[in-house]
């Protein structure tokens, strides 16, 4: 009942949107927030679109991890080499997933 | 699931993420053991999500914490404090030939004292009474045209917009009506809050804020009860990834007798939040004391729905009598935990039911129904012994 999941905008329709959750389940549902355009992505709670998760923002957030990460991993004694290696396997799947659309 | 499933998406998190994890609880273990050499007392976190509470007990994340460090789960999960009255409302109705929506969760979720004979939506069903389980209002208003109905509206600030918007919209049929059961998460934790200090426990120094109904509300309302209670708090995502973020975020700011509110969940959150849905909550809904289940009433808790919108409310519609503080009664089952488990007060394993009478297929008590609730996460994925092995073989202990 907290829990919302991303989701793709494919069709919209008034207050009425059609989203994809991947690999091709789809959903009517309303759409609860402003601004929302097809291929925006999605937060999809009990059938209602709650929020938008903004690309430049998951991108910045992304980049805000890094350096938490970073800063924590080296406050931490780990090395920093290491750390940054893994971020960017970690990372990169997101961002390709982001880039795709 | 099974053991070996469990090891396997533990192993996959703590091995991809091992110089992270690693390193998070490398700054939470400094931090903790900072600030318990100056205060001298164990520092108690709170959750108020059960999807917190799951990302918690999946991946063991207990099991990191310098034993300094104690995360306790707090109310947030609708369905364990929807108080018993309005359940049987709900199985009343539904035993009258009212067709009555709901969720899953709520279905089955047990009354206190069974109502001509049965404990729940799922029982009055059996019993011949009307209840259908939707995914969501929009499916049960696509499907209460022709008919007499009910939608039992559960829920927090997440739940509300996808009721509010077809309300205000006018796109509910008339026939559908609405028993608006839903509630407000900052003033109950407020309450938990309260609570801990009026029980003369450890009171609750650091916060982790739920990250969808925050995307909702935004990340004032918490603000407000930060600088109130003098605490810090992190609106936190759901991966275990934040979680630990969140929980290091908290301990820094705790270090530096910072009192702020911090959003480690930007990707979604907001300060202000959905203006949109939130305007649309509140021209249909008003703010009013509430009860909440095993806890009686929070001030200024529930949303109600406004006179406007009187034609579609369950209660003036079928002269179904309010609750009030007067009438309400502690409304848990014999022996039954749960208020002390949504306060944080309780462990699930110290209720002498717990996976005894009460379990996830044949709950007792509340707090095992939904899958978020902190009796069911712990049953299922327990916690403890296993996940310490394994993230002591990775090197994250
Ligand atoms: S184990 Fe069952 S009876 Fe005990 S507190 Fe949890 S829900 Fe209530």
């Amino acid at each position: 009942m907290c829990w919302a999941v991303p989701a793709k905008v494919v069709k919209i329709d008034g207050p009425i949107a059609q989203v994809d959750f991947g690999g091709g389940a789809y959903k009517t549902v309303v759409l609860a927030a402003d601004g929302i355009q097809v291929g925006d992505i999605v937060l999809v709670h009990a059938g209602a679109v709650i929020g938008r998760i903004r690309r430049e923002e998951f991108i910045e957030s992304l980049n805000f991890y890094r350096e938490m990460m970073i800063e924590l991993a080296t406050e931490g004694g780990a090395g920093r080499e290491e750390v940054e290696k893994e971020l960017e396997k970690q990372f990169s799947t997101w961002m390709k997933w982001l880039k795709d659309g | 699931m099974s053991n070996s499933m469990s090891i396997n998406l533990i192993e996959r998190i703590f091995r991809r993420n091992t110089p992270l994890a690693a390193s998070i609880k490398n700054i939470i273990c400094k931090y903790a053991q900072h600030i318990y050499e100056s205060t001298g007392r164990p520092i108690k976190i709170m959750n108020f999500c059960g999807t917190h509470e799951w990302t918690t007990v999946y991946y063991g994340l207990r099991t990191l914490m310098p034993p300094m460090v104690e995360l306790v789960a707090g109310p947030g999960c609708p369905v364990c404090i929807t108080p018993s009255y309005y359940v049987n409302r709900a199985i009343e109705l539904a035993l009258d030939g009212i067709t009555v929506y709901t969720f899953g969760d709520a279905y089955k979720l047990p009354t206190a004292r069974p109502i001509r004979g049965v404990k729940s939506l799922a029982e009055a069903k059996a019993l011949g009474g009307k209840v259908e389980i939707v995914y969501g209002f929009l499916d049960a208003i696509r499907k209460g045209l022709s008919k007499d109905a009910v939608f039992f509206g559960i829920g927090f600030e997440t739940t509300a917009p996808s009721y509010a918007v077809p309300l205000n919209k006018n796109a509910v049929p008339s026939r559908l009506k609405f028993l608006s059961v839903l509630r407000l998460t900052p003033p109950a934790a407020e309450y938990a809050i309260d609570e801990a200090i009026n029980r003369g426990l450890n009171p609750v120094q650091g916060i982790i804020a739920p990250g969808h109904v925050s995307t909702v509300i935004g990340a004032k309302p918490w603000n407000n009860l930060a600088e109130k209670y003098g605490i810090p708090a992190v609106i936190s995502g759901f991966e275990p990834i934040d979680l630990l973020l969140s929980i290091a975020m908290i301990l820094k700011m705790l270090k530096n007798g910072e009192k702020k509110v911090r959003i480690e969940y930007t990707r979604a959150v907001t300060w202000e939040g959905n203006k949109a849905a939130l305007k649309a909550v509140n021209e249909v809904f008003e703010v009013r004391d509430a009860a909440w289940r095993g806890l009686g009433f929070i001030p200024m808790s529930g949303w109600f729905l406004r006179e406007k919108y009187a034609k579609y409310d369950a209660f003036t519609e079928y002269g179904l009598d309010p609750l009030t503080p007067e009438k309400w009664k502690y409304d848990l089952p014999p022996l039954c935990r749960c208020a002390e488990i949504v306060l944080g007060v309780a462990k699930p394993t110290d209720c002498q039911m717990f996976m005894k009478r009460c379990t996830p297929s044949s709950p007792w008590g509340p707090c095992m129904v939904s899958i978020e609730g902190t009796c069911a996460v712990w049953a299922r994925f327990g916690g403890g012994g296993l996940t310490e092995d394994i993230a002591k073989e990775v090197g994250v202990t």
